[in-house]
Parts: C-alpha cells; structure tokens; sequence
C-alpha cells in the first residue's frame, strides 16, 4: 500500500471519506453545505500553506455569527446575581459575593460551550445534529477513531498551527449553543482531527485496516439508515 | 522544606476532613440516616431495623447496601453514639488514612527519591473530589482504603509472586466489595488487565503457572472459593445485586423511555436495542472525560441552571491534562516491571467504567475511586513543567489558579450548597421530626406525607428513619411493630402515608406533617400551622398542621 504526499494511504483516505460528519451535512442541510466546506478550505490552506489571511477570513465569519454572545446574557447575569444573593441570606460581606462572582464567570460558560462541541463524548459518541433534538446517540467520528488519538497524541508533534484548531475550539464557545451555524465551525477542526485519525490509520496492519474499513462502512450505512428514520 | 510540606499536607488533610464533621453538612442526608439507624439497630439487637440478624447485605430502603461501612459505623456509634460525628466518623477517617497509603505507594514504586513527591500529598489531601465526600458518611471513602491496600499488596504480587499474596488479595477483594458495590466490577478488571499487561510485556506466563502448581497456592485458592461462597450467593446473584441491578443504565430513564419507545418504530427492535444500549454506555463513559465535570458542574453543588464546580479545578485540570499527553509520550524501560503509565491509565479509566455503567450521568460518587489516579496523573503534568526551564512562567499563573479553585470550591460547599440543594438533600426532615417527638403524644395519630419538594409532590423520601434516628427510637421495639405490617414504616402512633386533607377523618385529633401544597391553606386558619421548617432562602419548607385549635 503506496502512501501519498500527506502521509494517507489509499485505504486510508476511504476511511476518511466515510466519516460520518461528512454524511451529516448532505442529510440535513444540503443549502448550507458550502458553508463548512469554505471554511475548512479556509483552514486547510492555511494549515498547510501556512498564510494567514483565510484564517482571518474565518474569523470574521465567526464574529458574524456570534452576533450578540460576546457579552453576558440574562440568564447568565441571573445566575450571578442569585449567587450573590446566597451570601446575602448567609449575611456574609458582600465583597466576598462580587469577589466570587463576576463576569469572570463568563469565561465558564464560554469553556463550557467548547466543551459541547469538542468534548470526547460528542465527538466519539454523541454529536447528533441539531442538538437540541437527541435523537439517539451517533457521533461525530467514528467510536473506535478513539483509540486512534493515542497514538496520535504521542505520535503528534507541538506546533504553533496546533493553537489554531484549539483556539477555533475556544472561539467556537462564544457561539450559541445548537446554533445551525454554530455546526459548520464546529466541523473544520474536526475535520483536521479526522485527518490526522486517517494518517494514524495508515500506519496500522494491513489487515486491521481491512476489518476496520469494512466495520466502519458498515456503521456508517447503518448510521445513515437510522439518520434518515429520526431526522427529518 | 519537605517535612514542612508534609506536615502542612497532614494538617489540612486532618482538617478538610475533620473540622466541624458534626456540623457540616449541616444535617444527614437519606443515606447516612438510612445507615446510622442500621448500625444504632445492630448495635442494641444484633438485627437490622427489618429484624435480620447479622444480615451481609442490609435491606435499608430497598437498595440493599454493603455490611462492612454500617458495622464500622455501629462500632463509632457506640463510642460517639448516635450522632453525625458517630456516623461520618470512619468514612472521614480512611479517606484521611488513604492519603497517605497513596503517598507511600508513589514513593515506593513510581517516583524517584529527588522528585517532589511531597506535592503529590498536598494535591491529594485537597483535592475538593476526595473532601467533599470525605465529609458524608459515604462507604466509597472507606473502598479509597481497602483499595490502596490492595494495590500494596497487588504490586508486591508483581515484583515476587508469593501464595499468601494471593490470600491477602483475595481477603481485601473480598472486603472492598463488600465496602462499595463498584469495587466487585473495578478491582477484577483492573488487575485482570495489569497483569495481563505486566505478564506478556516481560514473558512470565511460566512462572505464574508454576506459582498455580505449588500445594500452598491450590489450598488458598480453595480456601478462598469457601470464603467467597456467601458473596457470591448473596452479593453477585442474591439480594446484594438488587442495587446494580436497579441502577444499571437500561433502567436510565432517557435510554428506557425516550430511545427505546423511539426504536419501536423500526424493524429489528432487539438488535436496534443493543446497538443503541451500547452506543449510550459509551456516551456516559465518554462524558466523564468532558471538562465541565472537572470544571464546572462535577460536584453538583448547586441548581442545574447554576453556575457551578467540578471535581476539581482549572488549575489542576490544564496540569491533568499536561500530565496525560506527558504520561502516554513516556517510553518506560523494558525491565520497569511496575508499569506506571498502564497503571495510571487503567484505574483512572476503569475506575469511571462502574459509574458509567448506572444510570445518570456524570456521578462524582460511583467514580470517585478514580480521584487518586487523577491526582497521580495531574502531578505528572506539574513534573512535566518542573522539568522545562522557564517553568515558573506557567507555574505561578497555576498556582494563583490552583488557590483561587480552592476558595471557589469552598464558596460553593459553604453557601451555595446549603442554600440551593437545602431541599434535594431531604435538610429540614430532622428538625421537623424534633418537633414532632416531642409532641407526637399530645395527638391521637401523626400522619406524615413521604413526598415532598417546593415544585409538587416530585420527591419520595423515607421520612420514618428521620423521626427513628432523632428520637433515637429503640430498634428491638421497632423491629416488633413492623414485622406485623406488610411493608410499612408505621411506629406508636406516626404514620407515614399521604395526606388527604378532605376525605381524612377528622372525628380525631391528627397532627399532619407536609409540603404546603398537601394542604388546602385557604380552608386553614393560620393557627393550625403550630410548626414550620423554612429552608435557608426563606421559603416555606414543611408544615405541621393540626386538625384542631386549642
């Protein structure tokens, strides 16, 4: 098995072809297909060509979107202002309660908006889209791609163009949650991710790879058997 | 310096566990009520509250818990009596004691003598995972000790194989599992894998296999299946199971009532069923690796819609995950013979793999002997930074964010706690059942609702073990009133059923205890409420509401 430039095979990159992110957005909103594969062509040219000015073209493309969510939001100030009135009911001073809670608190909400969308459990178990129908539990990747981030952890080398995806993660925490639009800035690092789950995938026995593809198209076709039922 | 960090080490670990243990929690929850009065009952009868003598699985409330924790607790009953302090006492005591077993294990067998692995004690001693449970009478505390002992034992039984290793593992299997159901499925997964791993890593399968042949080991393994027959008849098959049983995720009330109703639409129902089983474990599995569990919602210290905190803190949290990427890029040695990366790995993973298994998510409870392997594996990452230069720019920033998570993690145990989870946490059950032993007799019955909750009648509590432990009710007397009722919790003249205000009689003189919506307020003169128990953000929590005006 000859591999290309990047480091995929050819068994490999079929593997990367039947992820079932990529099946997501043909099922669900063919007219906005092109947004996600603009902005991973965004990032793919700068991850490999290195230049920046995609990356700030995907940046103002998520500004947009974040629209009003820069800032706190009511129900965000509410839970501050509850909490500062906990230590009132406690008479407690109140320098402690503006000390404690603050809009430093916003930087939670942000890490934990990230976190829905890149934790392990939505990318390997449950990323059903749009999320606020949960449907059944399908993921983003496959479930045993998991197995793959270990070795590519290891394997993987520290570099600045890492902060990218990471920092987009980061970003993407400003973005409401279940936001259609809020889906395609989400599907560019894992894209990238999948990429290199692919790279490490060459690398495996010729057999494995074999059984593995074979288990994962049949997954996939499943996959969409079940998406088609519960997605309309 | 080291000394001093140990010593500081001990003394807030000490005091982390120890300081106003009767008080805070300011009151027992459903469980710790539930095992204090077993214990009480063992302690004067020999039986438990339902009349089983030296029962090795205890009926409680229907959840049949573990016999160790609630004789160790009849045995600090009876030095403290029945009190909080009583009943929180042992669990407190072994999560402090663990610590330091961890401690020497690390000293022993995963950190050389220059590294700094008086910091490791530190982490481990504060960590808000460990203290936050350290301080309910919870049995998983005492499994952090069992369990550590075990490891002792379990790695000296990999360095140099002895037949009376495989005895004390057997016996602290035995004990651990029954300490804390997760430990029947943690422990043998664990070792199973490690020492699969350690066997085939260094080609010991011989060696092993004649240790098998010796006539000391054959007499102990048959020793043991002797010993063992009581727990697998009653703890893997019998009642003891009922618990797993009962919480195992297809009972989960999303993968029961919303996946497989969905599911029944399609052809091939069974095979959709496991497929989707399977696939919704994993989703659980997975979710214990999300950072909000860590960062901000772990610990379930306030309402849903809160703000909250994790397990742990940011601080230790970048320093956790330092650490893993750290730990997985170690090439250890060929002749290392205890594998400190598999190790790691394998509890912190496996450890989550119970908790997983039962229903709800992220369950800092079932998962908490998975707290010194994410100590172990934060203190990786703080190794990793102590050997970069230019280490102490990140180190600093970390070590303001480790204090402040410290303050954040005890303001939200000390006030908001109480404040938001007052209710949820069954608080307010013991001063009403004060007020009604001590007026109980001036009425022909009490009659006390189990329901409760500001919303609606949405929780069942076992508010008969709230009035047995207050009054500290004889259990031989107790265990004869029920034995005559089929399932009823019922003693003198407290009954516990619910209320029906309009088609109760009221020919007699009844006190009723319950929420405000179990009464019609607007037929009831505000003299008639004689008591009422306010949570601490004002509302009015329960009523006790006579019949008549004196």
């Amino acid at each position: 098995m000859t591999k290309n430039k990047t480091g995929l095979s050819f068994l490999g990159t079929c593997y990367f072809l039947i992820t079932p992110i990529l099946f997501y957005t043909l099922v669900h909103v063919p007219s906005l297909d092109i947004l996600p594969i603009i902005l991973s062509l965004l990032v793919t040219i700068f991850l490999i060509k290195g230049k920046f000015f995609p990356m700030i073209v995907f940046m103002v493309f998520l500004f947009i979107s974040s629209e009003k969510h820069l800032s706190l939001e009511g129900n965000q100030i509410s839970s501050i202002n509850t909490q500062r009135n906990d230590h009132q009911i406690l008479n407690l001073p109140s320098f402690t309660a503006k000390f404690m809670h603050n809009k430093f608190d916003y930087l939670y909400t942000v890490t934990s908006h990230a976190q829905k969308y890149f934790s392990l459990s939505t990318i390997f178990s449950a990323g059903s889209y749009p999320n606020q129908i949960n449907h059944i539990p399908l993921p983003y990747l496959f479930p045993w791609d998991i197995f793959l981030l270990i070795p590519f952890l290891k394997n993987a080398r520290p570099s600045l163009r890492w902060l990218i995806p990471l920092s987009m993660m980061f970003f993407a925490g400003f973005l409401p949650w279940s936001d259609k639009t809020t889906f395609y800035f989400v599907i560019p690092p894992l894209l990238y991710l999948k990429f290199g789950l692919a790279r490490q995938f060459s690398l495996i026995n010729l057999k494995i790879q074999y059984l593995v593809y074979l288990v994962s198209f049949i997954y996939t076709s499943y996959y969409l058997w079940f998406s088609s039922v519960f997605i309309k | 310096m080291k000394k001093l960090i140990i010593l500081l080490a001990i003394i807030l670990a000490f005091l982390a566990r120890f300081w106003k243990l009767d008080t805070l929690p300011s009151q027992l929850n459903i469980d710790e009520v539930a095992m204090g009065y077993s214990a009480y009952s063992i302690l004067l009868t020999g039986s438990d509250e339902w009349g089983e003598f030296m029962p090795l699985s205890f009926a409680s409330v229907g959840d049949y818990k573990t016999p160790i924790p609630i004789y160790l607790m009849a045995l600090s009953e009876k030095i403290f009596g029945l009190n909080q302090f009583g009943i929180r006492f042992f669990p407190s005591l072994f999560s402090f004691l663990a610590i330091f077993v961890y401690f020497y294990i690390a000293k022993k067998y995963f950190y050389k003598q220059h590294e700094p692995v008086n910091l490791l004690l530190l982490l481990l001693s504060l960590s808000p995972w460990a203290i936050y449970f350290a301080r309910y009478g919870y049995e998983v505390n005492e499994l952090l000790l069992w369990f550590g002992l075990y490891l002792l034992v379990f790695f000296k039984f990999l360095t140099n194989p002895r037949p009376w290793q495989v005895f004390s593992l057997g016996i602290l299997y035995l004990i651990s599992s029954l300490t804390y159901n997760p430990a029947k499925l943690f422990i043998p997964l664990f070792s199973l894998i490690v020492w699969f791993h350690h066997v085939f890593a260094h080609k010991l399968l011989g060696s092993y296999l004649s240790l098998l042949k010796k006539p000391t080991t054959i007499m102990i393994i048959f020793l043991l299946l002797f010993l063992f027959f009581p727990f697998v008849t009653v703890h893997l098959f019998g009642e003891g199971a009922m618990r797993a049983r009962s919480v195992f995720i297809s009972n989960d009330y999303e993968y029961a009532r919303v996946f497989k109703e969905r599911l029944s639409i399609l052809p091939l129902f069974q095979i959709n069923s496991i497929f989707i089983l399977v696939s919704f474990w994993w989703q659980r599995l997975l979710e214990y690796f999300s950072p909000n569990f860590y960062l901000f919602t772990g610990l379930l210290l306030t309402s849903p819609e809160q703000f909250g905190v994790g397990v742990g803190n940011l601080a230790e949290y970048i320093l956790f995950l330092i650490g893993l990427i750290s730990l997985l890029r170690q090439d250890e040695k060929k002749d290392t013979i205890i594998s400190k990366k598999i190790i790691l790995l394998c509890w912190f993973i496996i450890g989550l793999i119970p908790a997983s298994l039962a229903n709800n998510p992220q369950q800092p409870l079932r998962s908490l002997i998975s707290y010194p392997a994410y100590i172990f594996i934060c203190f990786e990452g703080l190794l990793y930074l102590f050997g970069k230069s230019r280490s102490h720019l990140l180190c600093l920033p970390l070590l303001f964010l480790y204090v402040f998570g410290l303050f954040k993690s005890t303001d939200y145990y000390l006030v908001h706690f109480p404040v938001q989870l007052y209710e949820s946490k069954h608080y307010g059950w013991l001063d009403m059942a004060k007020f009604v032993n001590d007026h109980a007799k001036e009425y022909d019955r009490v009659i006390v609702d189990p329901r409760f909750g500001r919303a609606g009648p949405y929780i069942v509590g076992v508010p008969h073990l709230y009035f047995l432990y207050q009054s500290k009710y004889d259990p031989a007397q107790y265990q004869s009133q029920i034995a005559t009722q089929s399932g009823k919790t019922n003693f003198d003249n407290i009954y516990f059923e619910n209320i029906n205000w309009f088609s109760d009689d009221h020919s007699q003189n009844v006190l009723y205890i319950g929420s405000p919506w179990s009464f019609p307020l607007k037929n009831i003169l505000p003299e008639q409420i004689i008591y009422s128990v306010k949570y601490l953000d004002g509302y009015q929590g329960l009523l006790a509401v006579t019949n008549r005006i004196k």
